[in-house]
């Protein structure tokens, strides 16, 4: 007997697909409408209706295969899943089990020592069920239930992970890649909290002297937890929870579990008697899907650039690996910088701008970099002044955030302002000697070895130039006087 | 020959030329319906009002330009129970479905109707088309035209009855393991079911979803080719409907000289009632006169054809009629709680060969259980496809009887579900291996009817129809039963 | 006439509605082929799916057959359950019966060796159908609940749902 598991995670991730219509009929896939307002005889599960599958999910579903490395089953078929359930307008879901569409890919996360690859299993394509909307506030209070069938039809993928994972902080990396590179697919709106990517977590502990195999062990599913944050919280409770009943020699029920919000505990959902017995068997009123090498090329050509790729893409070009993981995480800032890098190839220099005071506005002000206040032509302008030596950092700084409240180009606000940077050689020295005559003292301060009176000569400089003066050229001149008293 | 006696190619003529209007084509209908369906029970529901309305328009509104492109103008159809219709209830012969109204027509419908043909009414089956006998009805049993003692076969048996009895000249059925063609037989109509995948399954509601098929019933081989040329047709709306061509509107008979035509040994072994058996080798002997080969063959996979069904038709059954949960549409009986509201609107909802059969198929597909029932099932239909592939290459056609036996009395096989499921042992074969099979009225023993199969591989419902055709030709003129009135 | 009068189906008739017609009959079944003549309610040829797997032969002389297809109330109960029929103790025994020997006649098909048969879940050589993602208009909420048996603001009222999940 040991006190040592070893904490075993697998994930099924269901993402909701984004096509114009549902999975097996032509009613609008669309969120948030009236209840029942987009429904037909077919999502109802009227008698007499049949499936009819869409072209486009498919193409979806391959497209996301692809970019997790999965294998595509050139064959693949549906089946149907029976239960009951009032959100199940037919009483079985059409699903595929036994071939689904892909297996076998991966998603790479940063460990601690290094980069991983956590397997999927499998990519099968089924459709959403409806919506419940309970009288009452819990499902046990509650005295019935409204049932909406908007979303029942709505295609859906199932990713199913190998239980690879063995923390809840690699659980929530897996997440938070394979969100990433479906994100670049667009292929869904992956809003965990409008249902349209959901996530169930099975959690077991392995005892390290273990040697039978991973599927025997006593397996917790949690089921429909609304965040990635809840996720990791879930799994965190259930080590927990799974961890103390070992210990006390107690045995863990394989069950599912809901998720508590407030409390951040699992709750027991489903009685040991209701086992699902699902009732597989291929839908008779679908053909056999077979996809040809002609198709799934298109599809492979359909694929836009993946994060991996766009992280080594950032790599070459010389930005950071942290800064690149800020671009690759966000694609709308991502493109944003590449078109300002395009304009002003300084990386460096529009990466820092980029990344901070340009960031800093657009979080400050609520703003996206899908439709930027100051488009990237704007930017461009205002760091090719910086190049110029036309605007020092600091000014740059002020004119970006009034482009930010007016609108204006950077050339327009440095022209209404007259915040041209003084350069002239002989302007600069005119002031910089009446500065040096009117502080004798400070002069004196400085000749005897107080480096620091010169800041304060620099400052007055600065004041009566309102800042515009560029300030290497007042050091520097600074200097030059000063050298005439020594 | 009266208007009753007209065919619905006869009938559709005679509107196209002006001779007679639609509305006496639907009020001869209708006349017939009200003296002969109170002893015959053909139909569930009559739409007298509609259907007049219709014909009125048809007459008044459609010119004899535009008529002449309607190939069933003015024809009055009934439709099976099972086929959902906007403008009539549809309940498939279930108390579930009682009160039941279709958003949508089936595409079958919509295709009669737009060829001209007016619906009258919706025609008794058993529940959910799930029974050899039409005694499974949930609103009555449908009696035999030809004597009201006995059944008409099933499930189509309210439109086999209605055509029979000549309420109208044409009805469609739905044939799964032979509901199509049993009843023909029993009531000595003509009767096809295509190809699987010929007419579209869009609106029919789903029994055995692998072998439903809808066809038509009628008093000759040319309505039959007719009425498949209207509706036999590539359907978006079925994904399971295939694209491959219109059946010939008006098959020309075959010739029979040199037809192969198969006669597997294992359909003519010696337990066919000896009536019926003389009567088929007669009409076998015809044949042979007219030059047509009769080859002997083996289907010898045919033993195992009933036990394939009832595993294949129950599972499918069992998840189709999973539906049927009294959230939606159609009956609810109340409960605590959603589990049993489940529960007893099912119990009561369904009638006891239904629930027999979702026991059997639930328990068939469930866990343990489904590689030894279901999947072996679905092996042994290869076998029973195979057996027919390899018929076809030696003969054209094959011929069978369409039941063993006459029709029998009401009640007689209510004791034994599986006495009552052997009833379609010439028949389910054709559903399990996908291909057309006809029956057509050779004639009567003791004043009821024989049917006569052909059975045709894939796609060759032309073939089959030519040679319906042609031995229709042949046989003397079928009688019709109640000519003389209703005798009690 | 009178071969026709010793023929089985005749002998069913006169029989009339008694409860004694399923003899005849199924020894008309037996003669045409389709069902065992050695009565029903007993095994015939089992194969090798009872015991141990690998004795993958079926010969008809096998000795002491098991009953794989045996049905118990306590299943049937279980099959009732999954499928939402709250059948009655006396429709219990009585569906044990009869899909028992349904279930000893489909015992049949292990006669066959279909080890190496593909099954049949299409009789069509058809694949790939599928159709463009263009929206066709829903019916009105209206028109979506008109069957329902009971309905409030536009969606279907389920009585109260005890477990927690589907099943």
């Amino acid at each position: 007997m040991t006190n040592q598991y070893e904490v075993v995670i697998g994930l099924e991730v269901h993402v909701e697909l984004k096509t114009q219509t549902k999975l097996f009929c032509g009613c609008a896939n669309a969120f948030g409408q009236d209840p029942n307002s987009q429904t037909c005889p077919v999502c109802l599960g009227m008698p007499g209706v049949l499936p009819v599958l869409n072209g486009e999910a498919v193409a979806l579903a391959t497209r996301a295969a692809l970019a997790l490395h999965c294998t595509v089953n050139s064959h693949s078929k549906f089946d149907r899943k029976q239960y009951f359930y009032p959100d199940l307008p037919k009483a079985y879901q059409i699903s595929q089990y036994d071939q689904p569409l892909a297996e076998n890919g991966h998603v790479t996360i940063q460990t601690s020592i290094g980069k991983r690859d956590i397997g999927i299993e499998r990519i099968h394509m089924e459709e959403d069920a409806g919506k419940l909307n309970h009288l009452g506030q819990r499902l046990g209070d509650a005295e019935g239930s409204l049932v909406d069938l908007n979303r029942a039809g709505v295609p859906l993928i199932e990713i199913v992970s190998r239980p690879e994972m063995h923390s809840p902080e690699e659980a929530r990396q897996y997440l938070v890649e394979l969100r990433t590179i479906l994100s670049y697919l667009e292929i869904s709106d992956l809003r965990m909290e409008e249902g349209s990517m959901r996530c169930d977590a099975n959690v077991s502990l392995r005892p390290l002297d273990y040697t039978g195999s991973l599927a025997d062990l006593p397996r917790v599913e949690i089921k429909n937890v609304n965040s990635f944050r809840n996720v990791q919280r879930g799994i965190e409770f259930e080590i927990g929870r799974q961890r103390q009943l070992l210990q006390t020699g107690q045995r863990i029920v394989k069950e599912t579990r809901g998720f508590d919000d407030a409390s951040g505990s699992t709750y027991s959902q489903r009685s040991k008697e209701e086992a699902n017995d699902y009732r597989y068997f291929p839908e008779p009123d679908l053909p056999p899907l077979v996809l040809s090498e002609t198709w799934l090329q298109d599809q492979r050509e359909a694929l836009p650039q993946l994060p991996d790729e766009l992280r080594q893409y950032l790599a070459q070009r010389g930005v950071a690996e942290r800064d690149a993981e800020v671009l690759v995480q966000d694609l709308n800032l991502y493109h944003y910088w590449a078109q300002v890098v395009e304009l002003v190839p300084d990386v460096r220099l529009v990466t820092n701008w980029l990344l901070s005071d340009y960031s800093r506005l657009v979080n400050a002000k609520g703003l996206s970099f899908a439709a930027p206040k100051v488009n990237a032509g704007g930017l461009a302008s205002l760091l090719s002044l910086i190049i110029s030596g036309t605007l020092s950092g600091k000014m740059a700084k002020e004119v970006l955030e009034t482009m930010f409240e007016t609108g204006e180009t950077a050339e327009a606000v440095v022209k209404r302002l007259g915040l041209i940077q003084i350069t002239d050689h002989n302007a600069i020295k005119e002031i910089v000697s009446a500065v040096v005559t009117a502080n004798p003292a400070v002069v004196q301060d400085f000749l005897s070895g107080k480096e620091k009176a010169l800041a304060f000569l620099v400052g007055q400089v600065m004041k009566q130039t309102k800042g515009q003066a560029k300030p290497d050229l007042v050091n520097a001149l600074l200097r030059e006087v000063l050298a005439t008293y020594a | 020959m009266g208007m009753i006696d007209w065919d619905a190619v006869q009938t559709a003529d005679h509107v196209q030329r002006g001779e007679v209007s639609a509305v006496e084509c639907v009020e001869e209908a209708l006349s017939r319906i009200e003296s002969t369906n109170p002893t015959v029970h053909a139909f569930l529901h009559v739409d007298a009002e509609g259907a007049l309305a219709k014909a009125r328009f048809m007459d008044h509104n459609v010119t004899r330009e535009a008529k002449a492109n309607l190939p069933l103008a003015g024809v009055p159809v009934a439709i099976k129970d099972n086929m959902v219709t906007i403008d009539m209830p549809t309940t498939a012969g279930s108390k579930i479905l009682e009160g039941f109204r279709s958003p949508y027509n089936a595409t079958v419908v919509e295709l009669l109707e737009r060829a001209g043909a007016i619906v009258v009414g919706k025609t008794n089956m058993d529940e959910f088309a799930m029974g050899s006998s039409t005694e499974h009805s949930a609103f009555g049993v449908t009696r035999n035209p030809w004597d009201p003692t006995r059944v008409p076969g099933g499930s189509s048996g309210g439109s086999a009855a209605a055509v029979a009895s000549r309420m109208v000249p044409l009805a469609l059925g739905s044939d799964t393991g032979g509901s199509i063609r049993l009843p023909a037989s029993y009531c000595g109509v003509f009767g096809i079911k295509p190809t699987y995948g010929r007419v579209s399954r869009y609106g029919l509601i789903a029994y055995a979803s692998s072998l439903d098929q809808i066809g038509p019933l009628a008093r000759s081989v040319r309505d039959l080719a007719r009425t498949l040329h209207l509706i036999a047709r590539h359907d978006a709306k079925d994904a399971t409907s295939l694209d491959v061509g219109i059946i010939s509107e008006a098959p020309m008979p075959t010739a029979l000289q040199s037809l192969r035509i198969g006669l597997p040994e294992e359909y003519f072994g010696e337990g066919i009632d000896i009536r019926v058996r003389t009567l088929i080798e007669k009409t076998l002997d015809r044949l042979r006169e007219f030059g047509a080969d009769l080859i002997p063959i083996s289907l010898p996979h045919t033993r195992y054809a009933i036990a394939t069904y009832y595993l294949i038709a129950p599972a499918e059954a069992s998840s189709n009629l999973s539906r049927y949960d009294g959230v939606r549409y159609g009956l609810r009986v109340a409960g605590d709680d959603l589990i049993h509201m489940y529960q007893n609107t099912r119990q009561e909802g369904f009638g006891s060969e239904v629930k027999r059969r979702i026991l059997l198929g639930t328990h068939a597909l469930s866990a343990g259980y489904y590689d030894a029932y279901y999947l072996k099932a679905q092996k042994v239909r290869t076998l029973i496809r195979q057996d027919f592939d390899k018929a076809f290459d030696k003969v054209d056609l094959i011929v069978t009887p369409t039941v063993a036996d006459l029709p029998f009395r009401l009640g007689e096989r209510d004791l034994d579900p599986l006495q009552m499921y052997l009833t379609d042992i010439f028949t389910v074969t054709t559903n399990l291996a996908g291909i057309p099979g006809l029956s057509q009225p050779i004639g009567l023993v003791d004043r009821l009817p024989v049917g006569l199969q052909w059975m045709g591989p894939p796609l060759a419902e032309d073939r089959v129809l030519s040679a319906a055709s042609a031995l229709e030709a042949i046989l003397p003129t079928p009688e019709w039963p109640l000519s003389g009135g209703i005798q009690e | 006439m009178s071969a026709i009068a010793r023929a089985p189906s005749q002998d069913l008739e006169d029989e009339g509605e008694g409860s004694q017609t399923k003899a005849p009959f199924y020894a008309l079944l037996g003669k045409i082929g389709v069902y065992p003549t050695n009565g029903y309610g007993h095994s015939w040829v089992m194969n090798a799916l009872t015991e141990g797997g690998a004795g993958l032969s079926r010969h008809e002389d096998q000795n002491s057959p098991r009953k794989l297809m045996n049905l118990t109330e306590e299943e049937v109960r279980h099959v009732a359950r999954l499928a939402r029929l709250a059948i009655s103790s006396t429709e219990l025994s009585e569906a044990t019966q009869a899909l028992g020997r349904v279930l000893d006649y489909i015992d049949l098909l292990n006669e066959l060796d279909t080890e190496a048969v593909p099954p049949t879940t299409h009789v069509e050589a058809i694949e790939t159908v599928w159709r463009q993602d263009r929206v066709v208009p829903s019916l009105s909420p209206e028109e979506a609940t008109a069957n329902g048996p009971q309905v409030s603001s536009h969606m279907f009222v389920v009585p109260k749902i005890l477990d927690g999940g589907e099943g």
